[in-house]
């Protein structure tokens, strides 16, 4: 077995080989594929892509994808460490003007506002990529556009996993009213295999509150929802309560289910980004704006319950905007990724997407990137997968 | 307190008296150990010379249970401070044949290092070929394939 000076990896069972080659970036194992026909198909195959994306985020936290907003080919590349994590910039030559909030096994989803131009689904480390063509509502929205309506607020595109099946499916759901359409919410769902979109019936019996990025967790995607309880009495003009839950759609089965109250989201008509709803460390977490605090919220799942994950002072965050800006009065800040225990990045809500750290025990900010042209970050786990 | 020790052999037949506590790191040896007490475990496929390194990684890394709780021998930082320089100091073949010690004697803390140790010089190598030369593999692809290939991690706009 242990033959001396020989230091042949070709003598290492394969299991072991395989526990090599998970450790190595992605790029170098593209790069790497042509040693030997043994390194190709074990960096083909499904199962070790499987074991290098769960040793991926093992190892550390996620990276940061600034994906650039606009055709420019002239991005600032940066590139920067911030605890473990890595951020980039990248110059993808298929940008679109919108992004999907999170990743999903190492894929991300881009798509457009008011043009005709087909959406992505991109792999942003092996370069992988494939267009799939405009929704209905995507198609509804260009029509109001040349109409100069506006759609508001702008249905926005969903990217999860069907974990049973291993299917990937970008989603769109929409409350009806807004285009006109028969039922409460419609639900789009595009089918990679058939290359086409089709409908999920019945959709959502509860209007989604749109203003808000769906998130993706565990094999199902999150949304908020909000079911009107009552109208106030003596209130003048009439005012109807409402209250916020949490909506489920299983990307298995296809099918909605209002998980619980959020009891505490009170989303206020005058900022509606006030709220957003994020993933980190494997947790759902709703972030509610209180000014001066901003609070995050934990879902835990098991026992439908919400408790306080932690509190940002958003006092000294006033700083960070130049005065008037929009930024600087919305300032609610859709939080990205912890970096190490103590410190949340977060996304400014300015037209750029700054970045600042946050750090939790010094309750200071510090700006991480503030780039020249609008960006989409988003965070990821590198992966060899594609769809 | 006397310690429990047990002897363990290498290939050369030479007799490594270790503290039960620290063997046991190893699931192989602590499985042993509960199935033949009492007895010189033989590892016949081990030289001395790794045996020694293995055991060496082994002792740094015990969780030693003096009567005051569990506490580590050294604090997690250090200990992986100490893995680096470990690992570092070892030449490529003697590497491989301690990634193949740990693997077979099943201590996965070694084989973590090792693998990562082995991943960061091959993520260190500039082309295909150098990898080929340090780790002795051999090229069974043709000019052309090995072009394809690049041709294929190049995926067109």
């Amino acid at each position: 077995m242990l033959k001396r000076h020989n230091a042949s990896v070709e003598l290492l069972p394969h299991d072991v080989v395989e526990l090599i080659l998970e450790r190595l970036p992605v790029d170098s194992l593209l790069r790497f594929k042509s040693v030997s026909k043994k390194w190709k198909s074990t960096t083909d195959s499904g199962r070790f892509q499987q074991g290098q994306f769960l040793r991926r985020r093992q190892s550390r936290g996620p990276d940061v994808l600034c994906l650039p907003l606009s055709d420019d080919e002239d991005t600032d590349a940066t590139r920067f460490a911030f605890g473990s994590s890595k951020a980039s910039t990248v110059w993808f030559p298929v940008s679109r003007k919108l992004f999907c909030y999170g990743s999903c096994d190492g894929l991300l989803c881009l798509c457009s506002l008011y043009e005709q131009s087909a959406s992505v689904v991109v792999n942003p480390a092996t370069r992988w990529h494939r267009s799939f063509p405009l929704s209905n509502v995507q198609h509804l929205i260009i029509e109001k556009y040349n109409k100069s309506e506006v759609a508001y607020p702008l249905p926005r595109l969903g990217f999860g996993k069907d974990k049973v099946t291993g299917t990937y499916k970008p989603v769109y759901l929409y409350n009806s009213f807004e285009f006109k359409l028969d039922n409460v919410t419609t639900c789009e769902v595009f089918d990679f295999r058939t290359n086409a979109w089709r409908y999920v019936v019945p959709s959502s019996p509860h209007r989604i509150l749109g203003h808000y990025e769906p998130v993706y967790l565990d094999g199902s995607l999150y949304y908020l929802t909000k079911e009107e309880t009552e109208v106030l009495p003596f209130s003048f003009p009439a005012e109807t309560s409402f209250e916020v839950k949490l909506l489920s759609l299983d990307l298995h089965t296809e099918t909605f289910q209002v998980i619980c109250k959020a009891p505490f989201v009170q989303p206020h008509s005058s900022d509606l980004y006030s709220i957003t709803m994020c993933i980190l460390d494997d947790r759902l977490c709703v972030s509610e704006k209180n000014w001066p605090n901003q609070d995050i919220w934990s879902f835990d799942g098991a026992n439908k319950t919400w408790t306080v994950m932690c509190s940002i002072d958003l006092t000294e965050s006033v700083s960070l905007f130049e005065e008037r800006s929009f930024a600087r009065s919305s300032i609610a800040q859709p939080s990205i990724a912890f970096v190490d225990k103590n410190k949340l990045l977060l996304r400014g809500n300015d037209y750029f997407h700054t970045l600042f750290i946050y750090d939790l025990h010094t309750k200071s900010f510090d700006l991480l990137f503030k780039p020249t042209k609008p960006v989409g970050p988003v965070y990821y786990f590198e992966s060899l997968f594609h769809v | 307190m006397s310690k429990k020790m047990i002897v363990l052999k290498s290939s050369e037949g030479v007799s490594f008296v270790v503290e039960e506590a620290v063997a046991r790191q190893s699931k192989i040896i602590s499985f042993l150990v509960e199935e033949f007490p009492d007895r010189e475990l033989p590892l016949t496929n081990m030289t001395s010379e790794i045996l020694r390194k293995t055991i060496e990684y082994c002792k740094k890394h015990v969780v030693e249970d003096d009567g005051g709780g569990d506490s580590s021998s050294s604090s997690s930082g250090d200990l992986k401070e100490w893995d680096v320089k470990f690992v570092a100091e070892i030449d490529q073949p003697r590497l491989m044949d301690l990634l193949m010690a740990a693997n077979y004697l099943d201590i996965p803390s070694l084989l973590d290092v090792t693998c990562q140790k082995v991943a960061d010089t091959i993520a260190a190598c500039n082309d295909e070929k150098e990898i080929r030369a340090t780790f002795n593999i051999e090229n069974d692809f043709t000019e052309e394939e090995v072009e394809a290939i690049r041709m294929e991690n190049q995926y067109p706009i």
